[in-house]
């Protein structure tokens, strides 16, 4: 039997049990079309080879798993949220004025339509998390709310077990900010769905901290008329850690902003894969993510730009700028545009370059030790990616110490 | 009053080439030595070497400060121990703020002296003070270290880490080219109010306008990796007249 025989056979039994652990959404489990789950390789698993999800057990965590230190970032209390991610125990008197949280079964989503937003082709590890839901969360603004405080998503295994469905909807001219925080100690397999309507803003910022065990997410994102996407995406590696984005600017004058951190070491391992599909016309889109690689670890990045026939006015950007710090680490970086419509405009480069020796004298010429030097040096070099706000600031003080600055 | 700095026949390569061919020089507490010499003659290697910049390797001789031997000290020892080269072109550092980075250098210094390093508000007071003296605005600290500065900007930057790290032996790299006539003057006061009996000065300079406001105790000139010619500050006034053709041909 080969592995992803092997795994199918494990999936099937898993089920069955959730058939009847959590028999609500059996007909979606039931839908999930296996047999999608390639046998072979795949471009876009070039870096995380999709076989190795079959070699990874998906069984439940063990009740000592479920344990989770306390999560590194906080938002101040009056300023947040927490909707459980797993959607079971809502409290619904503690969510905001415009705001509602419900389970997947007790949404009023079509629950055959679940995945039909989503590209199962490029990514069909939506199929494994279909099999498995337990549970999800959806969760609406309505139309022309502002949210003010932060809606705070836990990742935590002891949220959502093994996997996990969010679906996040903002009705017409409304807003939310989102801070989605990870924190695992089991193998985990996410779906992310985001809706954004017309004249709707989302200011999502994301943190998925280092894990040894290995995480694969889809995060998929829509956007429509105007409305303005804001991620801020920070990914330290670990045992294989996949984050695929896909966002598509449907409507016109989207706007679409990413400023993202991608840091690996030891023998970590991160793959990232931003798809942005332009489709309707006057779209923009800024992204900006700078990646640090040490020790053996592999970084991979693949940004990916495809504008659509009539997309016209277009203006599309996307810097990745690469460090690597020693010669054995590993960075794949590899930008890709698709241009199918005349008037537009699109840049895009790729950078893997060293710590810089002038830049490294200068500072140790002042006395500040070589260690030192090279930590302060990797803060500059992420620098530009940072969010202005305390938010941003705790980023800043994890990632310095992720990086041996002064302040670890 | 003892050595500051000892240079013994010193040679040096670079990238495979021997730029420094045997250079001697002594500098004693309280003195200002001004190197003079054509383009490519090796001053900045010279400065550099005693620096500790890697890639630059002595070959033959050797260099003390004080009585300890620098050639096998890292950059980062050297300048704890009291060396400080302001560079003939300050490295520009994106994203690392200029009082992040003279913060850093600060508390490296005290550490390595076993003293309390500043308190960061009293620091950043101090630094805005220094930074008003050379007429350096104190947005230059918020700034990325150099990023963007004017070519005079980033030599003043210069000058304010020297004040800041108060060193034995300030090594100033043409730290008056590119400066106005005004700012030569806040540069020149700064080095003087450097100067000591205690502290040593190694001005390289092509120009015999800032010896005006600094005023050498000895002026060497350097051709082709050696020393041709010493002398007081007349040297340097000489050779404005007369040009390095004048040495060169006197030397040989
Ligand atoms: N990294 C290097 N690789 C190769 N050659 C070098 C390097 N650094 C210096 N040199 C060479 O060494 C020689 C001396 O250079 P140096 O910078 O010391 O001259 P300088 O006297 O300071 O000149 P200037 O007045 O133009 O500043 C030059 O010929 C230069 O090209
Ligand atoms: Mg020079």
């Amino acid at each position: 039997m080969t592995a992803r025989e092997l795994f199918l056979e494990e999936l099937a039994t898993r089920v069955q049990t959730l058939a009847v652990q959590a028999p609500a959404l059996a007909l979606l489990r039931n839908s999930a079309e296996l047999d999608e789950l390639p046998a072979g390789k795949l471009e876009s698993f070039k870096y995380t080879p999709i076989e190795s999800l079959y070699d990874t057990a998906l069984a439940d965590p063990e009740p000592g798993a479920m344990d989770v230190p306390d999560a590194p970032l906080r938002i101040a209390d009056a300023d947040h949220f927490v909707v459980p991610v797993s959607g079971i125990d809502i409290d619904t008197s503690a969510l905001p004025a415009g705001l509602s949280a419900l389970g997947l079964a007790e949404s009023t989503l079509d629950l055959k339509e679940l995945n039909a937003g989503l590209d199962v082709v490029r990514y069909p590890l939506v199929h494994v998390n279909t099999a498995l839901i337990r549970d999800g969360l959806v969760v609406r603004v309505a139309a022309g709310h502002r949210v003010t405080p932060t809606l705070q998503l836990n990742l935590t295994s002891a949220e959502t077990a093994t996997c996990s469905r969010v679906v996040i909807i903002l009705e017409p001219g409304s807003e939310l900010r989102l801070f989605e925080q990870h924190h695992q100690s089991v193998v985990a397999n996410r779906v992310l769905e985001i809706r954004l309507g017309a004249d709707s803003t989302l200011h999502h910022t994301r943190w998925q901290g280092r894990s040894d065990c290995s995480a694969w997410q889809l995060t998929s994102v829509v956007l429509e008329d105007n409305a303005c996407y804001r991620l801020d995406a920070f990914s330290l590696g670990g045992a294989p850690h996949r984050n695929d984005f896909h966002v598509r600017l449907t409507g016109n004058g989207a706007d679409f902003e990413l400023k993202g951190v991608q840091l690996t070491r030891d023998a970590d391992k991160l793959d990232q894969q931003v798809v942005v599909e332009h489709v309707g016309q006057h779209g923009r889109s800024r992204q900006r993510i700078h990646g640090i690689a040490s020790g053996k670890s592999r970084l991979s990045f693949n940004g990916r730009i495809h504008i659509h026939p009539g997309a016209q006015h277009t203006d599309a950007r996307l810097t990745n700028r690469n460090l690597q710090i020693d010669g054995s680490a590993q960075i794949n970086t590899k930008p890709e545009l698709e241009i199918y419509a005349d008037d537009v405009q699109c840049a895009h480069g790729a950078t893997v370059g060293q710590i810089d020796a002038e830049q490294l004298f200068y500072l140790r010429s002042r006395g500040i030790s070589d260690a030192a030097a090279r930590a302060l040096l990797m803060q500059g070099f992420l620098a530009d990616c940072l969010p202005d706000n305390s938010l941003g600031q705790q980023i800043g003080r994890l990632l310095d110490a992720e990086l041996g600055g002064p302040g670890a | 009053m003892s050595n500051i700095l000892t240079i013994e026949a010193l040679q040096v390569e670079v990238a495979g080439k021997l730029i420094l061919k045997g250079v001697d020089l002594q500098i004693r507490g309280g003195e200002v030595h001004a190197i003079m010499g054509p383009n490519g003659s090796g001053k900045s290697t010279l400065a550099n070497v005693i620096a500790g910049r890697p890639g630059y390797s002595v070959s033959a001789g050797s260099i003390h400060f004080k009585d300890q031997d620098l050639v096998e000290l890292d950059p980062e020892v050297r300048a704890r121990l009291g060396v400080f080269l302001a560079f003939q072109h300050p490295i520009e550092i994106p994203g690392v703020s200029n009082m992040e980075f003279l913060k850093a250098a600060v508390d490296s210094h005290c550490k390595a002296a076993g003293t309390e390093p500043p308190d960061s508000m009293e620091f950043i007071k101090h630094a805005r003070a220094v930074a008003a003296t050379l007429d350096l605005n104190p947005d230059f600290l918020k700034r990325g270290v150099n990023e963007g500065f004017s070519g005079g900007e980033k030599k003043r930057n210069e000058i304010l880490q020297m004040l800041l790290l108060e060193p034995t032996l300030a090594m100033l790299d043409e730290t008056d080219s590119g400066l106005d006539i005004d700012a030569m003057q806040t540069v020149a006061e700064g080095i003087n109010q450097f100067r000591s009996a205690d502290t040593a000065v190694l001005l390289v300079t092509h120009y015999q306008r800032l010896l005006n406001y600094v005023v050498p105790d000895f002026v060497h000139v350097l051709v082709d990796g050696r020393i041709v010619r010493s002398g007081d500050r007349s040297l340097a006034l000489e050779l404005e007249e007369r040009g390095y053709g004048w040495v060169t041909a006197t030397a040989a």
